[in-house]
């Protein structure tokens, strides 16, 4: 009863819990390859979602998994869904700025999720723009839908 | 005692990968519980446990680093000849325009749709002194279908 009464300790026992029995052996590391495009090592699967007027991967890590994306370094137990969106390419109008970092992401966890300074046990979802370079003027969109992923905007461009 | 020093190891190194970065614009909702801490401190400088849901948007500075600087606006005049040029350096210190538009769909097994505008800087300073433009932006936003939530 006394165990019950501390809603802290349940909530964390109860995800660990949850978390393990998810794992099943599924260990994971997300990166990126040399071109910015995020790959998975192990249990997990990575999927370009929308191509054209910028990218969009989807990329699915059951289990455990480490993170090393910059700006979304950490580890998760449990599911993981990561949405990477990178910007469209545009070199002949010389438009849109080329970058091989993603400019925007959306994490969505259900288990256990650990990052920098912040520990997350249950249903967690984010969506973040990282901080451009300092004293960088930034202008961009991000349009995704994913019942219309043809019609998948992602635009972006510096000032300095 | 071997094992656990390389788990802490890589643990502090993971950290500190992700002290170096900074997020502009975040929207979250969370449905569980919810730590976040401070540098420096063991005790966390926000809990959660329930539901919550949250938008930051960060100003952005000039500068990363502090410049010590009292004036807002420095000014420097060099003369050559018959010609004059004037420099006005802005303090790195200040903060710059932000301006953002967010809207998405956000339910918890729902297929994901986002949308999300945002400009810093000279582009918000401009787009801020363009109605028009703005409000074609902003009309444009509104005009996906079965979008909820967000803000501007």
């Amino acid at each position: 009863m006394k165990y019950l009464l501390n809603p802290l300790r349940l909530c964390l026992h109860m995800g660990l819990l949850a978390a393990t029995a998810t794992v099943q052996g599924c260990l994971s590391l997300q990166m990126t390859k040399s071109d910015g495009t995020p790959q998975v090592i192990g249990c997990g699967s990575t999927t370009l979602v929308a191509s054209g007027d910028g990218d969009v991967y989807r990329v699915k890590a059951p289990g455990f998994s480490v993170r090393s994306y910059a700006g979304l370094s950490g580890l998760s137990l449990g599911w993981q869904e990561v949405l990477l969106f990178y910007p469209a390419h545009s070199p002949a109008t010389n438009r849109m700025r080329e970058t091989t970092e993603p400019i925007a992401y959306q994490k969505k966890t259900i288990g256990m999720d650990i990052s920098a300074f912040m520990l997350a046990v249950g249903y967690d979802r984010v969506f973040a723009v990282p901080m451009p370079a300092a004293g960088t003027s930034v202008i961009q969109f991000v349009s995704y839908s994913d019942r219309e992923p043809w019609k998948t905007r992602v635009e972006r461009k510096e000032m300095p | 005692m071997k094992q656990r020093t390389i788990a802490a190891a890589c643990l502090s190194a993971l950290m500190l990968v992700g002290c170096s970065s900074h997020l502009l614009f975040v929207e979250e909702d969370h449905l569980g519980l919810k730590a976040r801490f401070e540098g420096n401190n063991p005790a966390p400088a926000e809990l959660s446990l329930g539901y919550h849901r949250g938008i930051v948007a960060m100003i952005p500075q000039q500068s990363d680093e502090p410049s010590g600087s009292t004036n807002q606006v420095s000014v420097t005049r060099a003369g050559t000849g018959t010609n004059t040029v004037i420099t006005i350096t802005h303090d790195p210190d200040e903060l710059m325009s932000l301006y953002t538009i967010f809207r998405a769909n956000v339910g918890l097994w729902d297929p994901v749709e986002t949308h999300h505008f945002l400009a810093t800087g000279t582009a918000a300073s401009s787009l801020l002194a363009n109605h028009n433009e703005l409000r074609e932006i902003t009309k444009n936003l509104k005009g996906f279908n079965g979008s909820k939530g967000g803000g501007q």
